[in-house]
């Protein structure tokens, strides 16, 4: 399998009044065919920021790229000129965003709206773009499709509108797609539809995904790999099952136990330590608490106290230091480095460093 | 939709009949008498005359009168000239709807074009310049505008060149025409011109703009096929106030330029204490952009899908 | 949207920094647990800073608006010293000192000399003395009528907003359909039955152009009333007046400041276009309209006769506008930083 999509070491600033903020600061991953990345975090992480930037999304200014390198199906996006850029979005890379009610032209019919991507990127009548439109529609599981193609955004749904969107997103077979939040803004009941149907136009039509979310739970389903994003960096790699149950990092296991459990019986595993989650939970009866709550099938769900860090002065070292109950001396000084944990597992925390003494014994 | 509209025109029927209503009470209230002036009349030609216009009948008894005149077309007669007032309106009432038709487009098309300029060219020198036109365009009166450029196209263009195509006043050719539309057109102008950047700034940051974007349009695509068209709908609801705007400057500008319009015999009945062109010029001008304003918002209604008109949108 | 400026030369060659990690450097100290920093996680990173301390700081950033203060209170304070200091009445004739110009000095019959700085108009009278009286009786016209709105309007919306279901309705339907009954006609109707002068405009004025301000307040109190500090408020048995007062009217107060700066002008425009119109302050009383109104008669001959008090109005109601964009922003909450 080929690298479709290659970003190394990318820097995102935004200038504004207060000053330069540093949004993303250094992030560096890949995407090959067919394959689905997460890229998961809190909000104001820089996970939309990055995913915006695979396209040049951002409006420049105030956004800015100090350094990086993004290659996307062998375009050097970085230094392609925004006429460049137009042949690519849509085309190469699509992207859907977080909430359909707003993401979709009001006084448009959706289904012109559909046909705008065709119109722009392919040379094809209209009798055919017509045909593509209502095909796609019907991919999405629009029922209907030929009649809902001539109705306006307000007269679908919330999820139908997502539904569309997606349509509109892969109709001209990009190898990208990018899903920046798709169910954040949906009814619990629809979000494992939509989910359900990016695996399946996924399936259909063999684009690789990134999945952007701050919500673990939908990942698990769909994702090959992930990343987990703090404070404008990467803070972990790795295959989904290695997230979930050999996580390295002390915030994505704080991201897990934040979590409802539907396993509720299940041992912690290894990535969770229970020192973790003794010391975030508040009250010296916590521990017992926890104890008797697992054992009576009951989980509580644990909170990370405090706020990210102000990306308009980052910390210089490690994001989570203050937030962190595992925080040393040099998590203050120094940023971590990645630590190969396992294969395709990289972890950025100090912890896994061989000076470091062993978890047990700290504090 | 049927629902809505019939709610509409009922309130335009109110409020056309409270404007009768009010037109008729200050009619009533009026110091002075119209016959009792320059002259004396003698007490029977006094009486004769008051039994003529019905200023004799009890006050409700007249005002039905009035009232159902009023629906029948008839405004009354002109004390000052002796004729129908509708004959009045009908004869001046052309050149005064052609100079509001003019400043009308004029400040539509260049409000809308100047609004759409300063937002897409956001804080640049184009915005700046922009909102400095509308700003001056709010601030300085439509006479002063109109007074100016006499002074500058009519005057000082034959002092300084020996000729000028434009008149100091007139109604006969379209440099004639030009320079009350434009004056007129001004304040409008700038109103659209602030709203429309207002809104194209609103709908550059919605999220389907950034949809469209990632498609791959142009940003003159996404200008002309996306934002244009959501921006205007704002616009189209200050339409009926700037109807009412342009054609309530009309008095003052048909004055300096002389053009032949309503506005003018309305000044002039004004200084002639001619009630009833008064009252008649005033209901007929009500009527009117009570009516255009009715029209707006039906227009709005068809413009806007989202807009389901059997709601009323307060 | 704009150019986007790229270049090789701002990318630095890519060294993954998992690759410099220096293990050397580290000592044992350095894993010495601190835990998590108790005094940052909470930190918000920006000061607060009050509402009108704020609305301020960006006011007084505005340059447009801080000229535009500094220019109303030259007119405004010119307009009260002028006519106490000139040597001449608004409606003392120099008749052999007719239409002049600027600075003009002309010599009288009993040989002392007169100053016009703004030169005498047709009938020998100083436009200087005139043009700042003007600027009294207008302003003066425009500030009344503009606190008759306020009072009206505010009261108005209040009532309508705050007491909601049949009042609201019934209130709210009336204001419609005086709404829309263009409103110079209804002052031109009003003039015509109350005698000439500057209170009957005030009056005129202020009878009909309190709806808007009236529609503004009860949006904002509807908006305000669903508020959790109201509702608070009402929890804690505080009577509706005190919520009106205490609660209500403060936070209408930015909107209800901007909307009277932005009506000022068209106040103003409003005694203009009826003077212009021949229904202005009586003779020999001069405002900025009659003034206006007088001049345009001699504008071939004597354009700045109609210039002076053109410009006066002008740059009054374009200060008054910008003053009045300048606040908008400054009380926006969106534009806060």
């Amino acid at each position: 399998m080929s690298k479709i999509l290659d970003v190394k070491d990318l820097h995102v600033s935004f200038d504004t009044y207060a000053g330069e903020v540093k949004a993303v600061r250094g992030v560096s991953f890949y995407l090959e065919q067919g394959e689905v990345l997460a890229i998961v975090g809190e909000s104001g992480c820089g996970k939309s920021v990055t995913a915006q930037t695979l396209m040049r999304l951002n409006p420049e200014p105030p956004a800015r790229i100090p350094y990086g390198e993004i290659n996307l199906c062998g375009h050097d996006i970085i230094a392609a000129t925004e006429k460049e850029m137009q042949a690519i979005r849509g085309k190469d890379a699509a992207m859907i965003f977080q909430d359909p009610m707003t993401c979709l032209n009001p006084t448009m019919p959706v289904g012109k709206q559909l046909a705008e991507a065709i119109r722009r990127h392919q040379n094809v009548s209209s009798k055919e773009t017509a045909k593509k439109v209502v095909e796609l529609l019907e991919l999405v599981k629009i029922p209907n499709p030929g009649q809902r193609a001539r109705q306006y955004p307000h007269e679908y749904s919330g999820g139908m509108r997502q539904r569309a969107m997606i349509a509109m997103a892969v109709i001209c077979n990009p190898k990208l797609l990018i899903a920046d939040e798709p169910t954040t803004a949906l009814d619990v009941t629809i979000q494992a539809q939509i989910m359900d149907l990016l695996a399946d136009v996924k399936e259909k039509t063999g684009t690789a995904i990134i999945l952007i979310t701050h919500d673990l739970g939908v990942v698990a389903g769909l994702a090959n790999r992930v990343a987990v994003m703090y404070g404008g960096r990467i803070v972990e790699t790795a295959d989904v099952d290695d997230i979930f149950y050999r996580s390295a990092h002390p915030y994505t296991t704080a991201l897990l136990n934040s979590l409802p459990n539907p396993e509720t019986d299940r041992k912690p595993k290894a990535g969770r330590d229970p020192e973790i989650d003794r010391d975030t939970e508040s009250g010296q009866d916590s521990e017992i608490d926890r104890d008797t709550g697992t054992d009576r099938g009951i989980e509580r769900l644990v909170s990370i106290p405090g706020s990210p860090p102000d990306l308009l002065a980052p910390p210089v070292g490690c994001p989570f230091a203050s937030r962190c109950n595992k925080t040393m001396q040099i998590c203050r000084e120094k940023m971590p480095p990645y630590f190969t944990v396992g294969a395709g597992h990289q972890s950025a925390c100090w912890l896994l460093h061989s000076d470091c003494p062993k978890t047990d014994s700290v504090n | 939709m049927v629902k809505y509209i019939v709610k509409r025109m009922i309130f335009a029927l109110l409020t056309i009949s409270a404007l009768v209503l009010i037109t008729f009470l200050m009619m009533q209230a009026l110091p002075g008498d119209p016959f009792i002036g320059d002259k004396a009349i003698n007490p029977v030609t006094l009486e004769a005359l008051y039994a003529k216009y019905g200023l004799d009948r009890p006050f409700w008894e007249q005002f039905y009168q009035y009232f159902t005149n009023i629906f029948k077309g008839d405004l009354g007669i002109s004390i000052k000239y002796n004729r129908p007032v509708t004959s009045i309106i009908a004869e001046s009432f052309p050149a005064s709807a052609e100079l509001g038709l003019r400043s009308l487009v004029l400040a539509v098309i260049l409000g809308i074009g100047l609004g759409v300029l300063a937002a897409v060219k956001r804080n640049t020198r184009w915005d700046t310049s922009a909102m400095l036109i509308a700003v001056f365009g709010v601030s300085v009166p439509s006479f002063i505008v109109g007074a100016m450029l006499q002074y500058l196209l009519a005057i000082k263009l034959r002092d300084w060149f020996g000729s000028t195509p434009f008149p100091v006043m007139g109604w006969k050719t379209e440099a004639a025409k030009f320079m009350p539309a434009l004056a007129l057109s001004l304040s409008s102008l700038a109103t659209v011109a602030r709203l429309m950047r207002t809104s194209m700034l609103d709908v550059l940051g919605q999220d389907y703009i950034k949809t469209a974007k990632a498609k791959g349009l142009s940003p003159a695509g996404i200008i002309r096929r996306h934002a244009i068209r959501n921006a205007i709908l704002p616009v189209i609801t200050v339409l009926g106030p700037i109807t009412a705007t342009v054609l309530t400057g009309t008095f003052v500008v048909e004055n300096i330029f002389n053009i032949p319009g309503m506005g003018k015999f309305f000044v002039r009945a004004i200084k002639e204490n001619d009630y009833t062109l008064i009252a008649g010029i005033t209901i007929f001008y009500g009527a009117f952009l009570i009516a255009a304003v009715f029209i707006v918002d039906i227009l709005y209604g068809v413009i806007d899908p989202r807009i389901k008109l059997s709601e009323s949108k307060e | 949207m704009g150019k986007i400026s790229t270049s090789k030369k701002r990318r630095h060659p890519f060294v993954p920094e998992a690759m410099t990690a220096p293990d050397a450097v580290l000592s044992a100290s350095d894993f010495i647990w601190v835990g998590p920093d108790a005094e940052k996680q909470d930190l918000i990173a920006r000061p607060s800073i009050g509402y009108w301390q704020d609305a301020i700081r960006r006011l007084r950033q505005n340059k447009a608006a801080m000229v535009s203060i500094g220019v109303l209170l030259f007119i405004m304070a010119m307009a009260i010293i002028v006519p106490l200091v000139s040597p001449y009445t608004i409606s003392e004739q120099h008749l052999t000192h007719m239409n002049q110009g600027f600075f003009s000095v002309c010599e009288g019959n009993d040989g002392t000399e007169h100053l016009h700085i703004f030169g005498t108009d047709t009938l020998g009278r100083d436009l200087f003395v005139r043009t700042f009286h003007g600027a009294r009786t207008s302003l003066v016209i425009a500030y009344s009528a503009v606190f008759i709105n306020l009072v009206i309007g505010v009261f108005y919306g209040c009532i309508c907003g705050y007491i909601g279901g049949t009042t609201d309705l019934v209130g709210m339907r009336l204001v419609e359909i005086l709404n829309g009954i263009p409103y110079l006609i209804i002052v031109i109707l009003m003039m015509m039955v109350l005698p000439q002068g500057i209170w009957t405009m005030v009056i005129a004025y202020g009878i009909i152009g309190w709806i808007g301000m009236a529609r503004m307040t009860r949006g904002q109190i509807l908006a305000l009333k669903q508020n959790e500090f109201v509702i608070a408020a009402r929890a804690l048995g505080a009577s509706s007046r005190r919520i009106i007062v205490q609660h209500l009217i403060p936070n209408t107060l930015s909107v209800v400041i901007v909307n009277i700066t932005l009506s000022i002008p068209g106040a103003i425009f409003t005694e203009a276009f009826l003077s212009y119109i021949g229904m202005g302050v009586p003779i020999p009383e001069a405002s900025w309209g009659t003034l206006a109104q007088e001049g345009v008669n001699y504008l071939q001959t004597y354009p700045e006769q109609l210039f002076i008090p053109a410009f006066f109005i002008s740059i009054t109601m374009l200060a008054f506008n910008i003053l009045g964009d300048g606040l908008r922003d400054a009380f926006d909450p969106r534009l806060r930083r």
